[in-house]
């Protein structure tokens, strides 16, 4: 007995994922912005805001209504014009739905992209700091990670590949979209990691935090581009030839999980543990 | 650990750069066999031209208290410490100024000495 038919499932899921980036997340960052607003005042604070209170103000509101815009469009693609059905092609119609959904997080990451280059340049700062620690990509993930990424990335492409169901044209735009959405990544990993402090007033601890944050935001990336493209090279391959990359995928996962949970954890300070005699 | 270089101060940065490194290694902030980050991360991060920065390496390597070890990159040396007052600048105008004196006995002019210094120097 089927209790949910896979066009509810998929309008479901879509549905979700429209009132989960465009209003949860969307009301999430205003609020926190208005939070912002209120703890460090602009008036305090003119080296953080860069732009007019107003401008501020406007460019949060034009967030917040490019994100209502985008879930319009998607109710009115889903309820009027049926776009959502089994009848239609799924992975086009989630691919447009998602890059609506996108935009505005775009628009904010490029303002607060331009904020940060406005503020580079009003900020001179004449004594110059360095750090004398060595950073490197081991700081962030370990060797084995980078090497299971790696071999990932490898088994991605051979899934590509393999597909004799997925033509020629698509194989090698997949490989091109793959390998520049690796290497932007990667691109992003080495500049955060290597390249120019863009904001020369925070302070060593927040710029060690903002460093992690970002390398980890792109590894994540990284790891979920191999998992969409994995999927992607999947399409139209042979029942019994996706349950192989789906065991294999699944097997590689158990073989991490349980690799990582097969040390009992213990305290470094083990003192605490002793017997008091 | 961090390094402060001024831009406006009138020793050059490169300078600023040597005596820094020698100040941390000599304070113990800087452990023999650390590794000290790669030039253009230094470069970046100070927003100054990497050969600043190769300058200031250059100088530090030559006193022996760094050391390059190729791919792996570069640390701080073993003994260190023991050249941290290693003064090339004061060497070399000693040297100088004994040659000139020299030259002057000879009975050379200021302005052929200046001349065949930069003539040599070029070359």
């Amino acid at each position: 007995m089927t209790i949910l038919s896979p066009e509810t499932v998929l309008l479901l899921a879509i549905l979700i994922q429209a009132l989960v980036i465009s209003l949860a997340s969307s009301f999430r960052w205003g609020k926190q912005q208005l939070k912002l607003f209120k703890r460090y005042p602009p008036s305090e604070y003119p080296k953080f805001y860069v732009h007019s209170i107003k401008t501020e103000f406007v460019l949060l509101v034009v967030r917040v209504l490019l994100d209502l815009i985008a879930l319009l469009i998607i109710g009115y693609l889903a309820f009027v014009k049926d776009i959502v059905s089994y009848q239609s092609n799924v992975f086009i119609t989630w691919v447009v739905c998602t890059a609506i959904q996108l935009v505005p997080s775009l628009y904010s990451m490029i303002t607060l992209q331009l904020s940060a280059i406005k503020r580079r340049k009003t900020v001179t700062v004449r004594t110059k700091q360095f750090s004398l620690v060595s950073r490197s990509i081991f700081d962030h993930i370990s060797l084995v990670h980078l090497t299971l990424l790696c071999l990932s990335a490898l088994f991605t492409l051979n899934i590509i590949f393999s597909n004799t169901q997925l033509e020629t044209t698509k194989q090698i735009g997949l490989l091109t979209l793959f390998i520049a959405t690796t290497l932007l990544l990667v691109h992003r990993i080495y500049v955060v990691i290597y390249g120019k402090n863009h904001d020369k007033l925070i302070k060593d601890d927040d710029r060690v935090n903002k460093r992690m944050q970002d390398v980890q935001r792109s590894l994540l990336g990284i790891a979920a581009s191999i998992g969409i493209f994995a999927l992607l090279g999947m399409i139209g391959a042979k029942p019994n030839d996706q349950s192989i990359w789906l065991v294999v995928l699944f097997s590689i996962f158990i073989q991490i999980a349980i690799l990582n949970r097969s040390r009992r954890w213990h305290a470094e300070d083990m003192d605490v543990y002793r017997s008091i005699n | 650990m961090n390094i402060a270089i001024d831009e406006d101060s009138a020793t050059p940065l490169y300078k600023q750069i040597v005596e820094q490194i020698k100040a941390t290694v000599a304070s113990g902030e800087l452990a023999v066999g650390t590794q000290l980050p790669s030039i253009r991360q230094i470069a970046n991060e100070a927003e100054i031209n990497p050969n600043t920065v190769a300058k200031a390496f250059k100088i530090l390597e030559r006193d022996k208290v760094i050391v390059s070890k190729g791919f792996k990159g570069t640390f701080i040396n073993s003994t260190a410490s023991e050249h941290l007052d290693e003064n090339m600048q004061s060497k070399v105008e000693q040297e100088l100024v004994e040659t000139i004196q020299k030259l002057r006995k000879f009975g050379a002019i200021d302005s052929e000495i200046r001349n065949s210094f930069n003539a040599i120097m070029k070359s």
